[in-house]
């Protein structure tokens, strides 16, 4: 096993790498470089040896490469830049915005492979019959939906109009941990439609090809109970495309999150990298987007472990 | 969950010889409306403990859905008629509740896939026990003994490395005495075996088909032996029934249906083996199979069979060939035909202009 | 009938009750005939179903829509009558009007031709980066391939909305920026299936002759590598297009994509959420329409890798 872990991390350093790199060439799209953003529209004001003087001191006019290995190293010992909106180191603004997002995430990743994964079994356990059918028409309903939209008509409905949840705010979990919850509900259930639809399809359809398969006939003609059948059998084989699911589940999640907190207020990431868009404050989105590009390679890697982990056949294939 | 044997039924092993499964005027149908077809109509097969009976035919002739009626594994939708008797209890009126007590404890099913056939995320011996420990009663070490002696039973004797590995690390053939074993240790008497040798290696075959015959003998199993290959059934079975389009178109004992077959499919099937000796000028051609719908009344062989005549218009029945022999044969010219395939490449009696059938032929039977 | 002893042949027969089944195609390397003969010709076996006909002409009623925008007896979607805010339908505004007492029917329909407008620039990023992504990858192999690829799974693993967000915040909020960008990263999906259409042909007898014959690896690749990359690289376009239509209007929501006061259903959604007890409609309404597109689109897709693609 500790051989795999090797591999894929050996296979896996090389892409946060070049995901880096990808985060640290946005800078260079900047019209007019990255003094000119840092400076705001103030830079009429100075002049052109001035702001070549600040680029020295800043070190951008070193070779691309000096200025990435700067950059890169900055990053690794937890500096990840300054805010130009706010002045303030940019971990400092971000650090308090995790926890909200965090639990928005993981609060959808749990409820929609719970439901979802429910779904998908009963799925397929009822193939053909109307359960089935009403299950794969509802998730296909699930997954046209756009998020915001869900979100928007939810929060305007239930929240505003019939009162049931509170449609914008947050209460930190620090306060008043019922209160955190009420202010969650509502857009973790909607983050969960749409990836608990698309986990639900992909549940289904793979029990539905393990039940089809020569061992499950045979389990049924040596007389196994079903739901021996259905629980041990068929389902050790499912478990591998909900380990595949999640890292996929993030990516998706991840911009659902943004979304959704913007329109339930949540104070998160997601509403501080719009504001940071407005603000043109761009340490900050390049951080987050920093942020996020290595959590799913990290994801990526511990999914691709744990599967391994789980399926024998895999566990030799590496092996070879 | 564990050890929930058959209620109601007796556990005593059966007497050699003693019919222990008998199908009576199996008919099954599938499909609805304009696509409803007949599998199988009117099928009669028996099986005895310490036998072998071999089904042989073409693809698509029903012989695996004969087999899977009798287990309660045809697909939802399908209608099934007839009488299926296990030991006494009338299989086909039980709802699947019960049923399932039947399967592996009494009547087991092994099939063409031999790898594939187990679970490729458990270890073998995890699966084995799962499977016994349903059926049997009786602590872990006990039904584990068991185990380990159904393995050494189809010569498996190294268990411990059997028991712990996946079945992607054994063989074709290993895998297929796993099931075996596995049906052994769930305590069944009846096998029905779906083309079990057709996926293996031809030297594999030859083993696994002695070790079917030994266990036979043993243990006293009663075996339906489903293959295509004659050459196969000739190897193993005691009893040989032949199935065209889901009727029994000949039966009788293995040996002499292959010497002397008395029905035309049959020796069609026959010469379709190539042998050592002699040569042949070309391997015989059947034409493709008629379609079900619009087919003609009369004897369902009628229109690929060589010695057709005027009389085959009439659906012959499964009758005794000759009296006093248990040989069946569903044709009129049953009679004609065996004395014919007695020679070697036997060619149809010419019946004359008028399609007169020669005089030797039992036409006065209905 | 052949010997039953053989064993390839008692394989191909020994299915007994499956007998119905058909045999599984085999990898089919011979040089591809014309493209569009192929694909006439090409069936996994079923028609386009009714589901996905519905999609068909949904969709097309929408691209119809956004065409004739134009020349269609509607109002100005510009045009703001403040006496008239959040109406609700009436007969010169079917659908009512917005917060500003803009024709709520003529801005859905002008926030088609926007949709459609990100959705093709989209398409069209998507597969000018990532076509010749994949044949180079394919084609040039080793080193070129091992890089290209890396990239591609770099880009693959990225949030494409996060990125999405990361590229405008620099280039500025327009949709053409926006699409672009979703495009370029999508591209590394179109880049595997093209890479992996290369590489069966790449080492075939017929092409090593042609190229000593002087053939270059263009014509080789777009008369024996495109046909048959063809049918999945439609399948997943149209996948891809259906979620850039969300994508569009998620960007253009978060004020990222169109910029007012044009129309957008995403725009317009924004705008009239704040608003929402006043005037619900101008809230549900673009995202209806965004689903609807969305949705027609996603069928069509799968009513097309039905029947493109051989089972």
């Amino acid at each position: 096993m500790g051989r795999i872990v090797l591999r894929r991390l050996a296979t896996s350093i090389p892409t946060i790498i070049v995901s880096t790199i990808l985060v640290f060439v946005l800078r260079y799209l900047l019209p007019g470089g990255p003094v000119q953003a840092m400076l705001g529209g103030g830079t009429g004001q100075y002049t052109p040896q001035q702001i070549a003087a600040i680029e020295a001191r800043l070190g951008l006019n070193a070779p691309v490469l000096v200025q990435y290995w700067h950059w890169i190293t900055g990053v690794l010992h937890g500096n990840l830049g300054t805010s130009y909106y706010s002045q303030q180191p940019v971990t400092t603004v971000i650090a308090p915005r995790v926890i909200p997002s965090l639990e928005l995430i993981v609060g959808a990743l749990v409820v929609s492979t719970i439901v979802g994964g429910g779904l998908g079994i009963l799925a397929a356990v009822n193939r053909g019959r109307p359960a089935g059918r009403t299950i794969q028409l509802g998730t296909g309903l699930g997954l046209s939906i756009p998020d915001f939209w869900l979100a928007a008509v939810a929060a305007g409905v239930l929240g505003l109009t019939l009162n049931i949840f509170p449609a914008v705010g947050f209460t930190p979990i620090s306060e008043s941990l019922s209160g955190n919850l009420d202010t969650l509900i509502l857009p973790v259930l909607v983050l969960s439609v749409v990836t608990g639809s698309f986990l639900a399809r992909h549940v289904s359809s793979a029990m539905a090809s393990a039940l089809d398969s020569p061992y499950i006939k045979s389990a049924w003609a040596m007389g196994l109970p079903p739901r021996k059948i259905y629980l041990n059998c068929a389902l050790r084989n499912a478990v591998a495309p909900v380990i595949t699911f999640i890292p996929l589940a993030f990516t998706a999640l991840v911009g659902g999150t943004v979304l959704v907190e913007n329109i339930y207020a949540i104070p998160g990431l997601g509403t501080e990298i719009v504001s940071s868009v407005s603000n043109e404050d761009y340490p900050i989105v390049q951080a987050i987007v920093l942020l996020v590009g290595v959590l799913v390679v990290v994801l990526n890697l511990l999914a691709d472990i744990a599967l391994a982990f789980f399926d024998p056949r895999i566990r030799n294939a590496i092996s070879e | 969950m564990r050890g929930r044997g058959a209620p109601a039924l007796p556990l005593a092993a059966p007497a050699p010889g003693e019919e222990v499964l008998r199908i009576d005027r199996l008919e099954v149908e599938f499909g609805r409306g304009p696509v409803r077809t007949t599998a199988l109509r009117g099928v009669n097969l028996a099986l005895d403990a310490g036998r072998v009976l071999g089904l042989a035919g073409e693809s698509g002739c029903g012989k695996t859905t004969s087999a899977l009626a009798a287990m309660g594994l045809l697909a939802r939708g399908s209608v099934v008629r007839g009488s299926i008797r296990y030991r006494g209890t009338e299989l086909l009126a039980l709802p699947e509740k019960e049923l399932r007590h039947y399967r592996g404890r009494h009547l087991a099913m092994i099939f063409q896939e031999t790898t594939t056939a187990l679970n490729p995320v458990i270890r073998v011996g995890d699966q084995l026990m799962m499977a016994a420990r349903t059926h049997v009663p009786g602590g872990r070490a006990e039904v584990r003994e068991r185990v380990i002696g159904a393995l050494a039973d189809v010569r498996l004797t190294d268990s411990e490395r059997v028991m712990t590995s996946y079945p992607h690390e054994l063989s074709g053939g290993m895998c297929q005495r796993i099931i075996i074993a596995m049906a052994l240790s769930c305590g069944s008497r009846v096998l029905f075996a779906d083309e079990p040798t057709t996926a293996l290696d031809v030297s594999v075959q030859e083993e696994i088909l002695e070790l079917i015959r030994g266990l036979v003998t043993r243990r006293q199993l009663a075996v339906l032996m489903i293959s295509h290959d004659l050459a196969v059934l000739a190897d193993v079975c005691d009893d040989l029934a032949v199935m065209y389009r889901g009727e029994i178109v000949e039966s009788g004992p293995a040996a002499t249906v292959l010497e002397r077959p008395a029905h035309p499919y049959t020796q069609v099937l026959l010469d379709c083996l190539p042998t050592l000796r002699g040569r042949r000028e070309s391997l015989p051609e059947l034409p493709p199979a008629a379609e079900d719908s619009g087919a003609p009344p009369g004897c369902r062989y009628r229109a690929r069979c060589a010695w057709a005549v005027d009389a085959c218009l009439a659906p012959p029945p499964l009758a005794p060939v000759l009296t006093g022999q248990p040989r069946m044969s569903r044709c009129w010219r049953s009679v004609t035909v065996l004395e014919h395939t007695a020679r070697e490449g036997g060619e149809p009696d010419n019946p004359g202009p008028d399609g007169a059938p020669a005089a030797s032929d039992n036409m006065s039977r209905d | 009938m052949p010997s039953p002893s053989s064993g390839e042949t008692n394989l191909w027969l020994a299915s007994g009750a499956s007998a119905a089944e058909p045999r599984p195609a085999l990898q089919d390397t011979t040089p591809a005939p014309g493209a569009a003969r192929r694909l006439r010709r090409a069936s996994g076996g079923q028609r386009f179903g009714l589901v996905p006909r519905i999609g068909l002409v949904i969709f097309g009623l929408l691209l119809l829509a956004s065409l004739l925008a134009p020349v269609l007896p509607i109002d100005d979607p510009l045009q703001q009558t403040l006496s008239l805010r959040n109406a609700g339908p009436s007969p010169h505004h079917l659908l009512g009007t917005d917060l500003v007492g803009r024709d709520m029917l003529s801005r859905m329909i002008y926030g088609c031709r926007s949709a459609f407008e990100g959705v093709a620039l989209g398409v069209l990023a998507m597969l000018a980066i990532g076509v010749p992504w994949g044949l180079a990858a394919g084609f040039f192999g080793a080193a070129v391939d091992e890089v290209l690829m890396r990239v591609a799974d770099a880009l693959l693993s990225f949030p494409p909305l996060i990125l999405a967000i990361g590229v405008v915040s620099a280039l500025g909020p327009s949709i053409s920026h926006a699409m672009v960008t979703v495009g370029v990263i999508s591209a590394p999906g179109v880049a595997r299936l093209l890479r992996s259409a290369v590489l069966p042909v790449r080492n075939a007898q017929f092409v090593l002759i042609a190229r000593s014959l002087g053939v270059t690896r263009l014509h080789i690749a777009a008369r024996h590598v495109l046909p048959n990359a063809m049918a999945p690289v439609i399948v997943q376009t149209v996948a891809a297009a259906s979620y850039f239509l969300i994508v569009e209007a998620a960007l253009s929501f978060l004020g990222l994509g169109v910029p007012p006061p044009s129309s957008s259903w995403g725009a317009d959604m924004a705008s009239a959420y704040l608003n929402f007890t006043a005037n619900p409609a101008a809230t549900v309404v673009p995202g209806l329409a965004i689903t609807l597109g969305a949705w027609s689109i996603s069928v069509i897709g799968d009513g097309l890798r039905d029947v493109l693609v051989r089972a």
